[in-house]
Formats: C-alpha cells, sequence, structure tokens
C-alpha cells in the first residue's frame, strides 16, 4: 500500500513533524528530518531504542522513506 | 404546545430549529435575541427539539434532539433542552463542516488581534472566555475556531458561553446584568448555564480576525501567572490535539496548523486570576504581534 506524506521543518528548528495524508495520522520529532534520516540509515543509532520507533517506521514505509531521502538529499 | 419555528442567523451558517418545547423557546428569545430571524433564505442545518415520545411526555420527561434525520445524542430530561441544543449545533458544525480548518478553542479579539485558547474541558476556558469578553475583548467564539484554510485569518461563529457548576454563580457576580438561560441541572458535564455574549459580538459577527497567538490555558487556584512560551514542534503536539479536522483537510489542513504554529505567538499559561492573564496578553503579546 502506497501512503503519501508530507513533512515540515519549523524553522525556530525545533523539529519535523510528518503527516500521512491517508490515515491522517502525524508524528512530531525534535530533530530535522535529515537527521532522521541519517539516523535510520544507522542500524546502530540510537533512534533504534526510542519506544516510538515502531510508530515512525510504520508512517515511514520504506517506499515513502526512499522517496523522502531523495527530496531531502538537497538540504 | 405546537411546534414553532425560529432561524438563528449565525454567520457563516443559518439554523431552523423547531421546537414544541416553550422553555427552549423562551431561552432562543432571550439568548439568540440578536440573531433570530422569522424567514431565512437559505439554511445549512435543519434542526429539531423535542419532547419525548410515548410515556416519556409524562413519565419524566425526556427532550430529543435531531438534525435532519439523524439523532446523535440520547434523549435526556426535558429541562436540559436548550443545553441539549447548543450541544447538538456544535455537533452539526464540528463533523460536517468541511469548508474551514476547526480547532476547539475559544476565540477573542482585540486591536483586530486574535488569540486562540484551545483547551480541555476543565481548564478553565470558558470562565475566561467570559471575562475577556466583557471586559474589553470581543468574542469570535467560546467553543471552536473556524479557521479558513491556508491564512490565519478566524470567522466569528458567535454563540453563547457554555458555564459549568462553579463558574456559574461567579459569572452571575461578575455580570449582573447579562443574559443567562435557564440552569440544566445534572447533566453529563455537572450544572450548566448559557451566557449570550455583549451586543458588540453579536454585532460584528461577519467580521473575521487574524490570529496572533495561541494560549493554552489552565486554570489552577494555586498557581500564580506562569506563563511558559512553546517551541513550535510543541505548540504544533498541542494544537493538533484540539483540531478537529484538519487531517480530513489533506495538505491544506496539515499546512493550515504549520502555519499558524509558525506565524503566532504561542504560550501556555497557569493563572488563578483571568486579570493578570488578560494584563499579560494586553501589554505583553498583543503589542508585539504583527498582522
Amino acid at each position: 500500500m502506497k501512503f503519501k506524506i508530507y513533512n515540515h521543518q519549523f524553522t525556530d528548528g525545533s523539529g519535523t513533524v510528518l503527516f500521512n495524508v491517508d490515515s491522517g495520522e502525524t508524528l512530531v520529532l525534535s530533530l530535522p528530518v535529515k537527521a532522521l534520516i541519517e539516523q535510520l540509515n544507522d542500524p546502530e543509532s540510537e533512534i533504534y531504542q526510542y519506544q516510538g520507533i515502531d510508530d515512525i517506521l510504520t508512517l515511514l514505509q520504506q517506499e515513502n522513506f526512499n522517496r523522502l531521502s531523495s527530496k531531502m538529499n538537497g538540504i | 404546545m405546537a411546534f414553532e419555528c425560529r432561524y438563528l442567523h449565525l454567520p457563516p451558517f443559518c439554523f431552523e430549529i423547531r421546537t414544541d418545547l416553550p422553555s427552549v423557546l423562551t431561552n432562543i428569545q432571550l439568548i439568540y435575541a440578536d440573531a433570530i430571524q422569522h424567514s431565512s433564505k437559505y439554511t445549512d442545518y435543519f434542526l429539531t427539539i423535542k419532547s419525548g415520545s410515548g410515556l416519556r411526555k409524562f413519565i419524566r420527561p425526556q427532550v430529543r434532539f435531531l438534525a435532519d434525520q439523524q439523532e446523535p445524542f440520547k434523549p435526556i430530561n426535558s429541562d436540559c433542552g436548550f443545553a441539549l441544543l447548543e450541544w447538538g449545533m456544535n455537533w452539526c458544525v464540528a463533523t460536517q463542516e468541511m469548508r474551514f480548518v476547526i480547532v476547539h478553542a475559544a476565540v477573542l479579539e482585540k486591536d483586530g488581534k486574535a488569540v486562540l485558547f484551545p483547551a480541555p474541558p476543565g481548564s478553565g476556558k470558558s470562565t475566561l472566555t467570559a471575562w475577556l469578553a466583557f471586559n474589553g475583548w470581543r468574542l469570535l467564539s467560546d467553543e471552536m475556531a473556524l479557521i479558513q484554510p491556508g491564512t490565519q485569518t478566524v470567522v466569528p461563529f458567535v454563540r453563547p458561553i457554555c458555564l459549568k457548576n462553579n463558574s456559574i454563580t461567579l459569572a452571575k457576580t461578575w455580570f449582573p446584568t447579562a443574559r443567562f438561560s435557564s440552569i440544566a441541572k445534572n447533566t453529563h458535564k455537572g450544572d450548566v448555564i448559557h451566557l449570550s455574549p455583549p451586543t458588540l459580538s453579536w454585532q460584528q459577527s461577519s467580521v473575521p480576525a487574524q490570529i496572533v497567538a495561541i494560549v493554552f490555558p489552565k486554570y489552577d487556584k494555586d498557581q500564580t501567572l506562569t506563563i511558559t512560551q512553546l517551541n513550535q514542534a510543541q505548540s504544533f503536539s498541542a494544537l493538533a490535539e484540539n483540531a478537529f479536522n484538519f487531517s480530513l483537510g489533506g495538505q491544506a489542513g496539515f499546512e493550515t496548523i504549520v502555519q499558524l504554529v509558525e506565524k503566532a505567538q504561542c504560550f501556555e499559561a497557569s493563572y488563578n486570576s483571568v486579570a493578570e492573564l488578560a494584563e499579560f496578553l494586553s501589554e505583553d503579546v498583543l503589542p508585539y504581534a504583527n498582522i
């Protein structure tokens, strides 16, 4: 199943919000999306200790994660 | 009593209300005196508030609410007819209105600058709203902020202020000449009364305002005024919790909430004096907010 996800990085640097248009779910993270992507790419990252990691991974289904990664490459 | 019909012109909506309950009609006449019309070219919602059927007309009489042919609530004690109508009107807009991003919040405006007060029940929101509305602020809404998607513009939806339990005595002391509905006792929210806003709010019920600040109020009798500024991520989380329908609006709804928290100042306010909180807003927030 394809999800459509929007993300926004807050201008005050306080974090990122991800929004799944299809389910209406939102996830607010206190780190920029670029840092999130870097950490998810590192299997040793501390982010995998975070209790909400399942939510992140569900929201960022692999296909969307790739799309998001490529979209954020320019940052 | 035979059914009577009243049209309530409450921009941006018009409600047709039919009732066979004299107490409901009396409260409508009292609370909505500035908004009643005897006919309407268009109607958004067709509502009926009527006596229970069968034995419930005679034994512990009940009242029923219908929106078109839907009956979203169970019948309740007939003394609570006007309160049930108010909750029904809220239900209609909250569940069916998609032209606006709707936030569960009071909205008050001063000098053209609007402040949202999103808060869960029990936070003192309506008491604060009543005080501000009768002390130099214009009430746009006590219950829901109707925000035009993609903007910071909030459209008024002027309705009575719903006061509960201890707030009832307080408000009657503060505003002895104001118009209060009859009391609805022992509802699921406790004792409830509705307070008609000041004339200015009714007169300017079609005048929108720009949101410049969002304040999450929390009344605490033991807490002097304590203000905490929220960052944008915190503000988004708190605001999204109170937004009814932004996720249904897709990208436009999402971006509306995002833009709001980026452009408006956001605070948590614990207080035990509404006057102190009002002073903070008037002196430390509004003068520095740009529209």
